[in-house]
């Protein structure tokens, strides 16, 4: 209210003091920026009247355009530079952001003007012998300007996520006579009717950053429905950092504030920013995940509380400062933003960037066994707008080495396969990073081994070949019993189907699906081990979705019509194995059941066997290698005979 | 019109200085500032022989003609190119027209001025000269060797794209054009000379009540803001 009547009782200084014709707006003289003795700010005059003086002369001005009279700065600047600019990098900077810099780059006193006022030569007015320096709320971007927002660079009209030049002029933004973005396209530094000189408000409508948007049409922003990232009205809940305040930036950081009210602001800062993609920064060594983690901990982001997940034993890791700064997206010839297939390989890291879009998330996970239609390999919402990459499928068990980027991933594979594949590590996988993996210790290629091409795999990439695992029943098929929910031998899955937090419940639950982090090596949503399929494991992650009454842990039922391992399709052989032999899994099936060249994961043990890490068996072990397991002849046709002849255990073959 | 009440103010001097018997205190008039180059004149540079104030700018008689100058007597620049002021937000750059190439029938009001200020001309150059040196110009002291005027006096050189455009249209479809400038029709304080900026606009050569001549006191930038809506 007083502040009211004070901008009233301004407003008639104005007009009555100074003429009257004024367009009734505030005017320079009620902003930071009158630094004489009237000025508003600390940082004024001691007793110097004039306003207009402080930055133009009428006479002799340098630049004489726009009859500048502040003492230049000679500095030589760090301009900003990123990977992922789709213009040609800025170099110094030039034009009026210069006469902005005279001040603001903080090595010139601000007093210290080409002409003194009434007719002097050079001199510094009186109070204002001191640089800027921060103080007064006063705006110092120092010499390096790789953290701010580009200046002097021509805005380019061949990216597409920018804004038609044409429209700029009309919605308030300002370029350059050369076409080029200087401080005066965002800021006018003659009114501050918007807070920090801008151009424009902060928000229109509830929806903040309406000036980044204004040239700034990221993909998929103004397009995905439901976008919690624009849209959410969710609060902090005044635990942790505040996720809208960065001092001196943001305009929306009240405690009550929301991701709608700050948008870009949420995660950016235009000045002082992290990275080359100015986000803001907490200081907690993370990186660029930093933003994220600070809703996506609980604090804002209800019911997806990421940072819980990654803090578990085996996670991502997002939180390790060792691979903070490590996403290194770049600009490819195509104008798409990948990251070198080089840098996924050689100087491993996961990002939330890496794997998800801000621009384009919304909730959405993929679908669990109970729900309607069961799995699919789908990428769902939370991984829409990320790249990834898909593969040229050789044969069976072949080494994948061509690959096509894919700029909006379809299916989730595609995502996971950037990183953990030829694509990255080319035949060099790296070491387990737990120091868990049998066989060498190097993870394994998960392109070789989800290969559609190959004998058996997981549906991650394309529906089973393994179609005997169903019952007729008086003529309907009847997939009860072997696999659970609403699984059918066609339905596919995610790799997140398995890999997800152990806390995770399903989609009722409040912990969020997806490869975070989980205290199931490696990365599993349930326990999972060379024991899994053996008595107690009833839980362990096989029987997610493989009915444990059939395939093992020891309650199983000796009834042979839901597994192919069966006599005559009456006998199972799982129930003899499982329970009266009580053999985990993996001494016959792969012990990285992604996929295998054999049918059924099948691996051999004995004889010739194969390597670990898909055998795990001791040495001697398993299923021998003369063993013909070929052919779906076998399903539910197995004898004894078929694999005891080769191992006397007294079977009489 | 113009014209007219410069002319009548100018006898209003002739007027004043005559009553008043010329003490030199009597007001703030032209006697008392710098553009008073007589002898008696509080400035620098000034004349050590000449005790006529108007006689540097104005005579009666055998004055420069031109319908923009009032009686002119002080000789006129020859310069040929000022240059304007450019900008791209400066929307009278489609009116400006350069002062130089100009003679005395096509002067403007600011080639007055400027027949000093562009330090081309010597201060003493007049073309009538004043009845007590009729056989030649005041000896001035306080100017270069060459008797121009030094820097430091309001010498603005002959370059005049880094000063304050002059010699432009200000009306009403340039304030529609430009979004930060005051209506043309309601300016007081500053003058237009037919319908044009000058240097007379901002500074009245025959008062400096303000500093540097301003017609208006530009505590808290009050000249400028009568134009400028920042």
């Amino acid at each position: 209210m007083n502040r009211d009547v004070g901008n009233l009782f301004a407003l008639f200084f104005l007009i009555f003091f100074l003429g009257g014709s004024g367009a009734g707006w505030a005017g320079i003289a009620n902003t930071k920026h009158n630094l004489s003795a009237s000025g508003t700010s600390t940082i004024k005059a001691t007793s110097e009247q004039e306003i207009c003086v402080f930055c133009h002369f009428p006479h002799n001005a340098n630049p004489a355009e726009p009859l500048w009279n502040h003492s230049l700065s000679g500095e030589t600047y760090i301009p900003y530079s990123s990977s992922t600019l789709f213009a040609a990098a800025p170099g110094q900077p030039t034009g009026r952001s210069k006469l902005c810099l005279s001040c603001h780059d903080g090595t010139i006193a601000v007093g210290s003007l080409r002409h003194m006022p009434r007719g002097g030569g050079g001199g510094t007015i009186a109070g204002l012998e001191s640089t800027l320096s921060g103080a007064g709320s006063s705006f110092v971007l120092g010499t390096d300007l790789s953290d701010d927002h580009p200046v002097s660079i021509v805005f380019d009209t061949g990216n597409s996520e920018l804004a038609p030049i044409a429209t700029l002029e009309a919605n308030g933004i300002i370029l350059d006579e050369n076409g080029q973005i200087q401080c005066g396209s965002c800021h006018d530094p003659h009114s501050d009717v918007y807070p920090k000189f801008l151009r424009k408000p902060f928000t229109e409508g509830g929806y903040g950053a309406v000036l980044c948007r204004t040239c700034h049409d990221k993909q998929y922003w103004s397009t995905v429905a439901n976008m919690p990232h624009r849209d959410s009205l969710n609060q902090w809940n005044g635990t942790g950092d505040n996720p809208w305040h960065v001092p001196g930036h943001n305009l929306a950081n009240d405690a009550s504030s929301t991701p709608r009210a700050n948008a870009c602001e949420s995660c950016h800062q235009p000045h002082g920013g992290s990275d080359t993609r100015l986000v803001k920064s907490y200081g907690k060594g993370y990186g660029v995940s930093e933003v994220c983690l600070t809703c996506h901990n609980g604090n804002v982001a209800t019911g997806k509380d990421i940072e819980a997940s990654l803090n578990k034993l085996y996670a991502h890791p997002v939180k390790d400062p060792a691979y903070a700064w490590r996403h290194s997206p770049e600009r490819m010839g195509d104008g798409k933003v990948r990251e070198q297939p080089a840098n996924l390989g050689n100087n491993r890291h996961a990002q939330c960037p890496d794997c998800h879009n801000p621009h384009a998330v919304s909730a959405g996970v993929s679908p669990d066994i109970d729900d309607v239609g069961g799995t699919n390999n789908l990428a769902s919402n939370v991984l829409k707008g990320v790249w990834g990459v898909e593969p040229v499928w050789p044969g069976n068990w072949g080494q994948v080495i061509s690959f096509t980027e894919v700029d909006d991933i379809q299916y989730q594979y595609q995502l996971c396969l950037k990183c953990h594949s030829y694509y990255a590590f080319g035949t060099n996988p790296p070491m387990d990073p737990w120091g868990q993996m049998r066989g060498t210790g190097q993870l394994t290629d998960q392109a070789i081994e989800f290969n559609p091409n190959n004998e058996s795999y997981h549906p991650v990439v394309a529906p089973g070949k393994n179609d005997f695992i169903m019952n007729t029943v008086n003529g309907v098929i009847d997939y009860s019993g072997s696999l659970l929910g609403n699984l059918t031998p066609g339905s596919t899955m995610t790799c997140a189907d398995c890999h997800s937090d152990d806390a995770y419940t399903g989609p009722a639950g409040t912990v969020p699906k997806g490869p975070h982090g989980s205290d199931n090596w490696p990365m599993l949503r349930a326990p999972w081990s060379s024991l899994t399929g053996s008595t107690g494991t009833l839980n362990d992650l096989c029987f997610k979705c493989h009915d444990n009454t059939v395939y093992g842990a020891g309650v199983i039922s000796s009834d042979g019509s839901k597994t192919g391992f069966s006599i005559d399709g009456s006998y199972s052989l799982h129930y003899v194995h499982g329970r009266v032999f009580n053999k985990p899994c993996m001494t016959c099936h792969a012990a990285v059941p992604h996929g295998w060249k054999r049918r059924a994961l099948l691996v051999f043990g004995r004889t010739t066997p194969d390597p670990a890490p898909y055998n795990n068996n001791a040495s001697n072990r398993g299923l021998d290698s003369r063993i013909n397991i070929g052919g779906s002849e076998k399903s539910g046709n197995w004898q004894c005979c078929d694999c005891h002849v080769y191992i006397p255990v007294g079977l009489g073959c | 019109m113009k014209n007219r009440r410069d002319l009548s103010m100018l006898g209003l001097v002739v007027l004043m200085v005559t009553t008043a018997g010329w003490t030199g205190v009597v007001h703030a008039g032209i006697a008392t500032t710098k553009h008073n180059l007589s002898v008696a004149g509080p400035g620098t540079v000034k004349s050590i022989d000449e005790t006529e104030i108007c006689i540097f700018c104005h005579t009666p008689h055998r004055a420069i003609k031109n319908d923009n100058i009032p009686l002119w007597n002080h000789n006129l620049s020859t310069t040929g190119n000022y240059g304007v002021y450019t900008s791209p937000t400066f929307d009278g750059a489609t009116t400006i027209q350069d002062l130089g190439g100009t003679d005395a029938t096509t002067a403007a009001v600011s080639n007055l001025c400027l027949s000093c200020h562009d330090g081309t001309i010597a201060i003493n150059a007049l073309n009538n000269p004043s009845n007590a040196n009729p056989s030649g110009n005041p000896t001035m002291g306080g100017t270069n060797a060459d008797g121009t005027i030094p820097v430091g006096a309001g010498r603005l050189g002959t370059d005049l794209t880094d000063d304050h455009p002059v010699n432009f249209v200000f009306d009403s479809a340039l304030f529609a054009l430009d979004n930060s400038l005051n209506d043309p029709t309601t300016l007081s304080g500053v003058v237009l000379f037919n319908g044009t900026v000058q240097c007379s606009s901002c500074h009245d050569p025959h008062n400096s009540v303000n500093p540097t001549f301003l017609r208006v006191n530009n505590t808290g930038s009050a000249l400028c803001l009568r134009c400028h809506n920042k």
